[in-house]
């Protein structure tokens, strides 16, 4: 089978109107990554099954490693890159900064947008809800406490949240 | 890892599906299953048809004294549906006990019935395959599970099969020209190699249950290592009818991943009828149940451990069918 | 000056929001203009002659610019070790022969990956197997297949003995004879992997200049430029290694990666920048995993709990090479003898080649093991003696002042406080009585309690040795900070900037943090051998203690006062008794420019770890200092066993740590909780799993590290014995590895307690487990 020709599509990504030619077995990671060097995505595994590749897309957090390029198109995809508003962390970017669960920080913009999705859908949720929605997205530094310490201080729970 | 080259078609149409389908296409759901295996070049199809815009495979609606969810309907809605939860506890566990959450997003009800059979030594790279020869499956002629093995013994590991199996809810199989219902089990070949008794133009588009009982209910129980990510070890769905003295009228219990397709438990039903839970007789069932299956050392735990598990499993499923709502989630 | 600004705060980590905001650059986001993808041969072979390659229908395929393989090498070995009993036993690119699976055989540079990926199946190799060895046990046999005919034998006739550590002190054999109980269990551990995010990953690129520049994800930048110079035959002036974020390493990014060599190689073949980043499927069978072990232990106690003699053997399989196996080996003796007395101890440690893969050091490197095996044979002498847990380790624990047999002082050890303190935070005795009475019962969810205990070392005498840092004044009066030292995720780029904010009483914010490039800044030992803190730290605060100096004189000058009188905060100096007449930083610096003839402020400073100690200690015999400070912990872990699947939960892991002055809590804390939980993925899940020499389960789906669903509640007490307390807030030990080992050690405990099953291998799976509770039924019954 020869590379089959790319396609243009129009995408939206942190808010910013993106028109992209892309061949149809490219990936979304490989998209964010390569062709618009969006490299706060990580690549972790590759095969879906550690989250550090997650991105959301309409506000809910997808492995981008598992979606085609094209699949995205006319949707609207956030990384971590469009979180803070210039330089002001986001509430949750803060949060993981001010309570230590950030170590190595290979897995943490995965890991925000997963607990941004969270807080947008579930405001104020219990340490299980949290427990369960980064369920997806592993961490090997921290043991995860302090990711749930700082989720908790965002949410509204922590009065964080608005 | 790369994807391997292939054509993409996008149709918003199912007729315009079915056209596209006709070539030896393969249907593109969710891709949470197939994208890895064409990653690993254990599918290489050249073209790919892409369901995600065909939205009218994306609803739960009432139909009929049943409940039709398009096949296109992500699991994430199937895991916050009201009336997936209210009348099909079992689905709504199983559903939640997919991979992890931010897969429920993406990943379909069509995609995870339709779900390949894995096994350790299947579901590995092309440079993996350089190391240890193909298996049956991925098109060689050994079996690293099962030394000499003629017969592949890859586990079927979708969730959702088995619970609807269990609520006995029937598949939509459609193709240009033609459309076909069938029950759950139906759609199971037993067959390692290839899973499915679909042809290959053949699309599932969706499934019909029809509304329970008052006094019937369900639940679905899972093993797996981790209590998130990964795949059922063992399974088991339990659908129960009691009467208003608690007495079981009705039991239909379902297996997963103890094979390569779920397995209904033969008799089960008829061992618990007319007892209560404590009436039961738990020592036969633990006999009955899983009796018939083999299973290998092909997942992270032994073949002997799951065998061992699957009386447990689908005691604590039958167990949660007759608590409130189906019981607490998770095995 | 006597209140600490900042050192002993909890400072956020100064790299939080570059992390936060996806703006940090890890060695897989570097990107160059021209950048080649490239990509290894692998050895599907565990043990095979080459008898030929050809590369020419690779280098013919249109886009490939580079093709490398040993003939393109000056075929220098390396090692983890390299000393006369050990030299150097591995090529970084395959000559003649492949000893595992994944063996680097050839590299490939080309326009992008498929291209490369395309290259490497059409390099044809011819290989002729030879017989292969995977088992340690089997291959300690003298007629096993030998691995490395050529290399120097340290145990004749045993062809496959790759490294032998020998220690001994007393008379084991009277201690047993005198002994009221002597037990002897062998104990197995089982092989891991890292599990670091960041697969392993580098960018090499010779400039045109003659220069090799090189982004790699690794733990420590000047044993990479040492190793890649020596192998590539370059001097360390023609290697620059530069820093990237680094997404996690826990020992396994040390040493040579000979997919390093082979981006330099191929950059320097093709003078454009090559990128090899891993598949997760390459990091978990080609790069190193870590070191399993076998411990058997012989111990014999007096009737009242008293360790009378230990005889320990442990048997490690080191893979095809070396890698650190020949180091574990020693370090295993020290995890055994350090915590507790033993008056008569006899040791061997055994390091076998087999065609496994190569290891390297994991986080506690052979303390998980070593301990795991140790405590679980107190419990059970404790058990067989009707002695409380605690009560037997009080018994024997080394007191402050103890001196070792290696002739390190333990100085004032925490690790009685620390049992004393666990034990009564966790309501341990009556809780393990109650865990005993668990056992009884007929439940279907057992609870157990259990402790574990650690000694580890704090920095050692490893290349390179000690670390200097230089700290420059500017113009504003803000400070940079110059450092040799990589922040691996631990936080040592902000534990540094605090310590010289401290010395400069002046706010972390204004020191910017240099680190890590070995053109640019000056010699760091590394981020390995947990001493970073302390020896890196203290040089930092010289280097900012000199600056100090400088810029008091300056200001003492200027404001015609005497130094002994000025006070600095905020950037500015006081004369203490009339705060009017000041000055600030910023003008001070201008001022020792103006009047010392352009002299701006820069300190230096220097610091080594036992000083007067010529060079680390033998791996052979043990003699020789291994470090200055002992630190030490207790761990307490609860436990909840399923009988009926034997799958087992861990609740809560308790933790009291002598790790000497905690310059940062909250780091402390945040290395603990990824201890605990690397400890619960080692004692209950993970395993690499090879089926002659080939890794079955080379995907994070199947190598169970744990999820956030299995999250294990910590808490924590600090034990911060005298030495350790402010004004000695620079007197720091290890707190980054050893509390694996407590964890893995409780757990097994606990579980114990809770059920009666004494599990002598890691992982418990439920399957094993499940087999135990079915036998232990079965006695009883």
């Amino acid at each position: 089978m020869k590379k089959p020709g790319k396609r243009l599509i129009s995408l939206q990504i942190n808010g910013m109107e993106y028109e992209v030619a892309v061949r149809s077995d490219r990936t979304l990671l490989e998209l964010l990554r390569e062709d618009l060097m969006l490299t706060g995505t990580k690549e972790g595994c590759d095969d879906g099954s550690c989250g550090s590749c997650t991105v959301l897309l309409d506000g809910s957090p997808v492995r981008s490693c598992l979606l085609l390029a094209v699949e995205a198109e006319n949707r609207e995809v956030t990384t971590i890159e469009g979180l803070a508003e210039n330089e002001k962390l986001h509430p949750i970017q803060q949060a993981f900064v001010d309570h230590g669960a950030i170590q190595c920080g290979y897995c943490s913009p995965g890991m925000i947008l997963t607990a941004k999705a969270l807080l947008d859908e579930n405001p104020a949720p219990s340490e299980q809800d949290i427990l369960h929605a980064i369920s997806g997205n592993f961490c090997r530094c921290t043991g995860y406490n302090k990711i749930v310490t700082a989720i908790r201080a965002a949410s509204r729970n922590g009065k964080g949240g608005d | 890892m790369r994807l391997p080259h292939f054509d993409l078609h996008q149709p918003s149409t199912l007729e315009e599906a079915f056209s596209l389908m006709e070539g030896g296409a393969l249907a593109l759901a969710g891709g949470t299953d197939l994208i890895p295996l064409m990653k690993y070049g254990l599918e290489v199809p050249s073209t790919l048809v892409s369901l995600k815009r065909v939205d009218c495979l994306k609803s739960i609606a009432r139909r009929d004294g049943g409940v039709f969810i398009g096949a296109m309907t992500s699991l994430a809605e199937l895991a916050s549906s009201r009336i997936i939860s209210e009348n099909f506890a079992a689905l709504f566990q199983a559903a939640r006990s997919v991979a992890a959450p931010p897969i429920w997003n993406v990943a379909t009800v069509g995609g995870n019935i339709c779900q390949d059979s894995r096994c350790l030594y299947y579901n590995q790279s092309r440079a993996w395959r350089l190391e240890k020869p193909a298996c049956l499956k991925a098109g060689g002629n050994v079996c690293h599970a099962v030394p000499k093995g003629k017969k592949c013994f890859s586990v079927y590991s979708g969730d959702l099969a088995p619970a609807l199996a269990a609520l006995g809810a029937m598949a939509r199989v459609e193709k240009k020209g033609g459309s076909r219902s069938v029950s759950i089990l139906e759609l199971f070949s037993s067959n390692g190699l290839r899973p499915f008794t679909l042809e290959k133009e053949e699309i599932v588009t969706g499934v019909e249950i029809a509304l329970p009982a008052k006094s019937t209910n369900s639940s679905y129980r899972k093993m797996r290592a981790r209590p998130s990510v990964d795949y059922p070890l063992v399974s088991a769905a339990a659908c129960v009818t009691r009467d208003g003295g608690g007495k079981i009228e009705k039991m239909r219990l379902v297996l997963g991943a103890v094979g390569p397709s779920p397995a209904l438990v033969y008799g089960a039903g008829r061992l618990f009828e007319g007892n209560t839970l404590e009436e039961a007789d738990w020592e036969a069932f633990s006999e009955l149940v899983g009796k018939d299956v083999r299973m290998v050392d092909n997942l992270s735990y032994p073949g002997s451990y799951r065998k061992e598990m699957v009386p447990i499993i689908a005691a604590r499923a039958v167990r949660a069918a007759c608590g409130p709502g189906g019981g607490e989630e998770n095995a | 000056m006597d209140e600490l600004l900042h050192v002993g705060r909890s400072i956020p980590r100064k790299d939080g929001p570059i992390k936060a905001t996806g703006r940090a650059k890890y060695t897989v986001d570097v990107a160059l203009p021209g950048m080649l993808a490239g990509k290894v041969l692998r050895s599907p072979h565990p043990h095979a002659r080459i008898v030929s390659i050809d590369t020419g229908k690779a280098a013919r395929l249109p886009g490939v610019r580079a093709v490398v393989t040993a003939e393109d090498s000056l075929k220098i070995k390396h090692g983890f070790v390299e000393t006369p009993r050990y030299p150097a036993d591995q090529y970084p690119i395959a000559v003649d022969r492949v000893r595992h699976v994944g063996e680097d055989i050839a590299g490939v540079a080309a326009i992008d990956e498929e291209t490369a990926e395309e290259a490497l199946s059409l390099i044809e190799v011819e290989y002729e197997l030879l017989p292969a060895v995977f088992d340690p046990e089997e291959a300690m046999r003298p007629d096993a297949p030998e691995i490395h005919p050529n290399n120097p034998k340290v145990d004749e006739p045993y062809r496959n003995i790759g490294g032998k550590t020998a220690t001994s002190w007393g008379d084991t054999e009277r201690a047993f004879a005198e002994s009221y109980l002597v037990r002897e269990d062998k104990f197995y551990c089982q092989m891991r992997a890292h599990g670091y995010m960041e697969p392993q990953a580098t960018v090499a690129h010779f400039d045109y200049s003659g220069k090799l520049n090189v982004w790699t994800s690794s733990m420590g930048v000047f044993l990479k430029r040492a190793k890649l110079a020596k192998t590539l035959g370059i001097p360390h002036s023609s290697v620059r290694v530069l820093k990237t974020y680094v997404g996690g390493a826990f020992g396994g990014k040390i040493d040579l990666f000979h997919h390093e060599y082979i981006a330099s190689l191929l950059s320097m073949k093709c003078h454009l920048p090559v990128k090899i980043v891993y598949s997760r499927e390459e990091v978990f069978k080609a790069a190193r995993p870590a070191q399993p072990l076998i411990v058997r232990i012989k111990t014999g106690v007096a009737k009242d709990g008293e360790i009378l003699g230990q005889e320990i053997e442990a048997i490690n399989d080191s893979g095809a090479y070396h890698g650190s196996g020949v180091v574990v080996i020693f370090l295993a003796w020290g995890f055994a003898m350090a915590p507790y007395r033993a008056p008569n101890l006899k040791y061997e440690g055994y390091s076998v080649y087999t065609n496994n893969l190569v290891r390297a050091p994991q986080r506690g490197h052979g303390a998980p093991k070593m301990r795991f095996a140790v405590e679980s044979q107190f419990d059970m002498i404790a058990e067989e003696l009707g002695m409380d847990p605690v009560e037997f380790r009080l018994r024997n624990v080394r007191k402050p002042g103890d001196i070792l047999p290696n002739g390190d002082s333990v100085k004032k050890f925490g690790l009685s406080e620390c049992i004393e303190r666990v034990a009564e935070r966790t309501d341990f005795r009556n809780r393990h009585e109650a865990g005993k009475r668990e056992r009884e019962t007929g439940a279907t969810v057992k609870r157990g309690i259990g402790i574990g205990t650690t000694a580890y070392f704090g920095g050692s005498l490893i290349y390179p040795n000690s670390s200097s840092a230089i700290v420059k004044l500017n113009d504003d009066g803000s400070v940079s900070l110059l450092t040799g030292a990589l922040d691996i995720g631990q936080g040592c780029e902000t534990i540094l900037c605090q310590i010289a904010a401290e010395e400069l009483r002046m706010p972390v914010e204004e020191v910017q943090i240099y680190a890590a490039d070995t053109e640019t800044t000056p010699v760091d030992i590394g981020s390995w051998i947990s001493g970073l803190t302390y020896v890196t730290g203290n040089a930092v605060k010289k280097a900012a203690g000199q600056a100090m100096e400088k810029l008091l004189a300056a200001a003492a000058r200027e404001l015609d006062a005497d130094v002994e009188d000025l006070v600095a905060r905020d950037k500015q100096i006081f004369v203490g008794h009339s705060p009017e007449r000041k000055i600030s930083y910023a003008r001070a610096v201008a001022a020792s420019i103006a009047r010392d003839r352009g002299d701006s402020i820069i300190g230096e400073g220097h610091f080594r770890t036992m000083k007067d100690v010529p060079t680390h200690p033998s791996l052979a015999s043990t003699k020789g200092r291994w470090t200055e400070n002992y630190s030490s912990y207790a761990q307490v872990a609860e436990v909840e066993v399923d009988t009926e699947t034997g799958a087992v939960k861990i609740v809560k892991v308790t933790t009291a740590h002598d790790c000497g002055f905690p310059v940062n809590p909250a780091l402390v804390e945040g290395q603990i909780d990824g201890q605990v939980s690397m400890g619960q993925g080692h004692i209950l899940s993970e395993e690499l799993r090879v089926e002659n020499g080939c890794v079955i389960n080379p995907s994070f789906l199947e190598y169970k590290i744990p999820c956030s669903l299995e999250m294990v509640e910590t808490d924590y007490i600090d034990v911060i014995t005298e030495e350790y307390k402010r004004g000695h807030h620079y007197n720091t030990k290890e707190v980054g590895e050893g509390y694996v080992s407590g964890t893995v050690a409780s757990v097994a405990n606990a579980v114990f307690n809770a059920t009666g099953v004494r599990m002598k291998k890691t992982p418990i799976n439920p399957y094993d487990m499940l087999a135990e509770l079915k036998r232990i039924r079965k006695e009883v019954s």
